[in-house]
């Protein structure tokens, strides 16, 4: 096996996020120690893709995303930001969808879609009736444009789920025609709710919005064909590896794999093909099985997107190689 | 084609349907034997002793409760039973409104905010475990006998317990709700007046209804210590002449009270802005 250098891209100021040999973990009271979690993750992701973050349950991808929303901050990491800046609490700059929709049950669905609206407007605006009327115009426009103009007025709860999610997203959307943030969107297992029909239907919408605002997108699933269907680009996020470190460092999960995927189709047609489904195969068994475990040397092999990188040396490589057949003993020096 | 029926039982058994009507018959039928059992006792007890006072029959109740309803107070000139109700109700309004808005402003802020929950939560746990009662006598001294002492023992005695009950259940509301808020551009304000707030309404009104029953025991014992009128007051006032003619129908009149309010705050919860709550979130 050959040694592939993975050596950090330039920093050209385009980043959506940049993070290098982070480290997270969280305390096990059961074993009165740190648990880590995250385990030198080296990751840039430029402005305008769509990265899939997929592993196996239990490798912290949800912890991953939670640290680029700003709900849990880093524990160690040599660089940290988060559309160019370190990033705090969540805020508007970055949006998430959640799983279970995050959506307020007391309100109406047109009164969830302009609720970025309300809340980046003034006191004054929310008390004026003509502004009400003008931000219920526009709400109409989004309940058309995501197939809910029925649901205008009923809560979430009478709602199925991929309504729901739909809806979701629209909260997002709005703010993003509005203000034009967030930049960054967090998808949470945001489908991991929903049956397949419904599922198909919303990736294919996704794809659409993303097409058409070019907004970075991380999406975390744990749905390896939905991943390599929807991504620019799919990471592989696996506690499933091992290395000639000492135990206590093989703990957590690390990229194994980064993976460039072709331009999108926009048809889930695509999913039937050999070649994606090869890929999927090939990403199944070297991401997702705990008993054949990939080597850490080996996974340059698999970081195959340009701003992929890792700080494996070539010392480190050879070292992890089988050792070569011992040479033929030096002939013995002739007695004198 | 014929119509398919089964046997359903009308009373006994798990698929027993009793129906609207005979399912209504059904629920009096205890109520009218423990009454009857009451006019019987009441009967033989008269028969053997014309002056007894323990149970008086429902036509002396009737002669009791239509004098303090109709007639004036010799003293005063008002009429009794309308002063009572006046007083007893006013106390426990205003002591509850008083523990339904501290309860919802400090248990939200306690819920969300943990530095303000580190702050008072000692405190709140601390005083929530005080029994109102046992401090009657205190509240009496510090407050004196009018009416902010028997305001404030309803108030303390279910607004601290309330306000637990709030800072938990906002303690405990999803925090995707929160985040999902600040990524729209919410300030942390905003996230509770629009977000928190709202949905802890109506679980406060539910709550209130929880602590109607308390707050009726403490306006009787409050009434019963000290007093110038109020139905607690009247009831203990009447125990010294035995007058069960009086206490009695007076009970019943208190429950009666009891059930009107907690209907009434369940109709608060019936109207159609409350719907998303009512039907339950999933």
């Amino acid at each position: 096996m050959e040694f592939i250098p993975r050596p950090k891209p330039a920093i050209t100021g385009n980043e959506a996020i940049h993070l290098e040999d982070a480290y997270h973990g969280y305390y096990d009271p059961s074993n009165r120690r740190v648990r880590t979690v995250l385990n030198d993750i080296d990751l840039i992701i430029s402005r305008g893709e769509f990265v899939s973050l997929v592993g196996p349950s239990g490798c912290g991808k949800s912890t991953l995303l939670k640290l680029f929303t700003g709900q849990e901050m880093v524990q160690k990491a040599k660089y940290f930001q988060v559309l160019g800046r370190l990033p705090s609490f969540p805020d508007r700059s970055r949006g998430v969808v959640f799983q279970n929709y995050g959506l307020a049950p007391h309100l109406t669905v047109q009164r969830n879609i302009l609720l970025g609206l309300e809340f980046q407007s003034s006191m004054l605006q929310r008390f004026s009736p003509s502004w009400w009327r003008q931000a219920k115009d526009m709400a109409r426009k989004y309940l058309d444009d995501m197939r809910l103009s029925d649901a205008s007025n009923k809560y979430p709860s009478e709602l199925s789920g991929g309504m729901r999610q739909r809806v979701a997203i629209a909260q997002t959307l709005i703010t993003i025609d509005l203000f034009g943030m967030p930049d960054l969107i967090c998808m949470d297992e945001s489908y991991g709710a929903l049956d397949a029909s419904t599922r198909e239907d919303l990736q294919i919408f996704i794809l659409k919005l993303w097409e058409k605002y070019k907004k970075t997108v991380v999406f975390v699933t744990h749905n390896l064909e939905e991943a390599v269907f929807l991504g620019t680009r799919v990471i592989v996020l696996s506690q499933f590896w091992t290395s000639d470190l000492p135990a206590a460092q093989e703990e957590g999960s690390r990229i194994i794999m980064d993976i460039p995927l072709e331009p999108h189709a926009m048809s889930t047609e695509v999913k039937q093909t050999t070649a994606f489904k090869e890929l999927t195969k090939y990403i199944l068994e070297r991401g997702f099985n705990p008993k054949q475990r990939l080597h850490i040397a080996q996974f340059n092999a698999d970081l195959r997107h340009p701003n992929a990188f890792s700080s494996l040396t070539r010392e480190q490589f050879d070292a992890s190689q089988p050792a070569p057949p011992a040479a033929a003993p030096p002939p013995d020096s002739k007695p004198g | 084609m014929t119509e398919l029926k089964r046997n359903t039982p009308l009373f006994w058994g798990l698929y027993a349907r009793p129906g609207m009507v005979f399912g209504r018959l059904l629920g009096l039928l205890p109520v009218a034997a423990l009454l009857g059992l009451y006019m019987f006792a009441s009967h033989a007890r008269a028969v053997k002793n014309p002056d007894d006072k323990l149970m008086p029959s429902l036509r002396q109740m009737y002669v009791e409760m239509k004098t303090i309803i109709t007639v004036p107070d010799k003293r005063s000139g008002k009429i009794l039973f309308v002063e009572d109700t006046k007083a007893s109700l006013k106390r426990l309004a205003l002591g509850i409104s008083i523990a339904a808005v501290a309860s919802y402003f400090a248990g939200i802020l306690m819920g969300m905010f943990p530095g303000i929950r580190a702050l008072f939560a000692p405190l709140v746990t601390g005083l929530s475990n005080i029994n109102p009662l046992a401090v009657l006598v205190i509240v009496l001294v510090a407050l004196g006998v009018g009416e902010s002492s028997k305001v404030f023992l309803i108030a303390f005695g279910i607004g601290i317990p309330m306000m637990r009950t709030i800072a938990g259940l906002a303690e405990r509301m999803p925090t995707e709700l929160t985040v999902k808020a600040l990524t729209l551009g919410a300030t942390q304000f905003q996230v509770l007046y629009k977000i928190i707030a709202p949905q802890m309404f109506p679980r406060l009104i539910d709550l209130i209804r929880v602590s109607l029953g308390a707050a009726w025991i403490f306006v009787i014992a409050a009434e019963a210590v000290a007093a110038t009128e109020g139905l607690g007051y009247r009831i203990y006032l009447q125990q010294r002449y035995m007058n069960m003619a009086l206490i009695i129908p007076y009970v019943i009149y208190i429950s009666l009270l009891a059930y009107t309010s907690d209907l009434a705050l369940q109709g608060i919860l019936k109207l159609p802005c409350f719907r998303w709550y009512s039907r339950g979130d999933e």
